[in-house]
């Protein structure tokens, strides 16, 4: 499942299940890059949820979240951060850090 | 253009092109056509995915979502319930194989590690995938680099082959050029050159503020350039310097590479845009080196 998260619904959206918490904005090129491996892991497993976060539209998130950038993923589990990654990631990289999240 | 290489320097681009594939996170390959469409078509209906329940006598295959109630020593492997797409290997590839076959109340065991586990599958589920359509394409809003709304599932198509095909590329680009640009001759550009391609880049800047905002910049300079100090148009292109450097260096490797002579259209200082189209050119010649490789 993809969602459009606002900063206000984001604690009841991520409560339960696996999320990866996607902080992006509309502008931003390895966000864009980002988004297309995102598509294809969520696609393959669907399993897993995506919470996208637009930054610009819910200032808020940089703030509670220590945003400094984008894109930044949080890959979370029942609503407790379990790993934070900075910037474009390959597929690779990425479906190791989730399984080691989602499993571990 | 005054500057120019030692006239007997001569790049061994191959050699370059080989220290890059031996990067353990080498791209070796552009995506098949066929992986680009699965590509976009997962990108359009990924919001429209749907997991139909599997009835009791229907077989677990590659793709299924298994919930499964996990048994062992291993705490990764010890879970009331846990949830994972039958063959992807996020969970475990073993285990998860193990399943494919299997319907829902079936109980699997394996040896992981050296320790026995077993896994009873409690649900299984199967994706049903709707068709792409335009009006899927439309709901996600995308933009091409330039700005432009994508609107069809054919648009769409482009825009991903445009995107994976040119990441391939930058990226090979990227690495191999740095190191050429590393081992390149100590070469002094010449001041004539900088001051030409700066009057180049005035000219171009002016003629796309005119056209894409109906600003002449000589008189109103875009609010973000003011916002870095810069005060004035000259401002600007004083401060570019060193790209002028770097663009005189990247165009002599190019032609250096490519076997073309410096002058006319080739000429950094014919016209804006020859990095760029010397770069295409480039392009070219990357992916004909992927070609020949994976043929040999």
């Amino acid at each position: 499942m993809t969602l459009f998260v606002k900063e206000e619904d984001f604690d009841e959206v991520t409560k339960e299940g696996f999320w990866i918490a996607d902080f992006m904005t509309d502008h931003c090129g390895p966000c864009k890059m980002l988004d297309m491996v995102l598509s294809e892991i969520i696609f393959d497993n669907p399993e897993i949820n995506l919470a996208k976060c637009d930054i610009e539209k819910s200032p808020k998130y940089v703030e509670r979240f220590g945003i400094t950038g984008t894109p930044t993923l949080l890959l979370m589990l029942d609503g407790e951060i379990r790993e934070t990654l900075s910037g474009a990631q390959p597929r690779e990289t990425l479906e190791e850090k989730i399984s080691e999240s989602m499993y571990g | 253009m005054r500057t120019q290489l030692p006239a007997s320097y001569k790049i061994d681009y191959g050699k370059y092109f080989d220290a890059y594939l031996e990067q353990p996170d080498a791209l070796r390959e552009i995506p098949s056509e066929a992986e680009l469409m699965e590509l976009a078509h997962k990108a359009i209906t990924r919001e429209r995915l749907t997991l139909l329940p599997l009835s009791r006598e229907e077989q677990a295959a590659a793709g299924d979502t298994a919930t499964i109630k996990a048994s062992s020593d291993i705490p990764r492997y010890n879970k009331e319930k846990v949830t994972a797409t039958l063959g992807r290997g996020l969970y475990n590839k073993e285990l998860e194989e193990a399943l494919i076959g299997h319907r829902a109340g079936d109980t699997v065991s394996i040896n992981l590690q050296d320790q026995p586990v077993t896994a009873t599958i409690l649900e299984l589920r199967r994706k049903q995938i709707p068709e792409p359509t335009d009006e899927m394409v439309q709901e996600l809003q995308a933009r091409t680099a330039d700005g432009r709304p994508i609107n069809t599932v054919k648009e769409y198509e482009d825009f991903i082959r445009q995107e994976k095909v040119m990441t391939v590329l930058a990226t090979i680009n990227f690495y191999v050029a740095s190191k050429i640009l590393e081992d390149l001759p100590q070469i002094a550009c010449d001041k004539e050159d900088i001051k030409a391609l700066g009057d180049l880049e005035r000219d171009y800047f002016i003629k796309f503020y005119l056209e894409t905002e109906k600003t002449d910049i000589r008189e109103n300079l875009p609010e973000q350039w003011k916002q870095n100090g810069i005060q004035t148009l000259d401002d600007f292109i004083a401060a570019r310097g060193e790209w002028y450097e770097i663009k005189i260096k990247q165009c002599l490797m190019f032609l250096n590479i490519l076997d073309l002579p410096c002058q006319g259209q080739t000429d950094p200082l014919d016209h804006y845009e020859v990095l760029q189209e010397l770069q295409m050119r480039i392009f070219d010649l990357i992916r004909a080196e992927l070609e020949r490789r994976k043929r040999k």
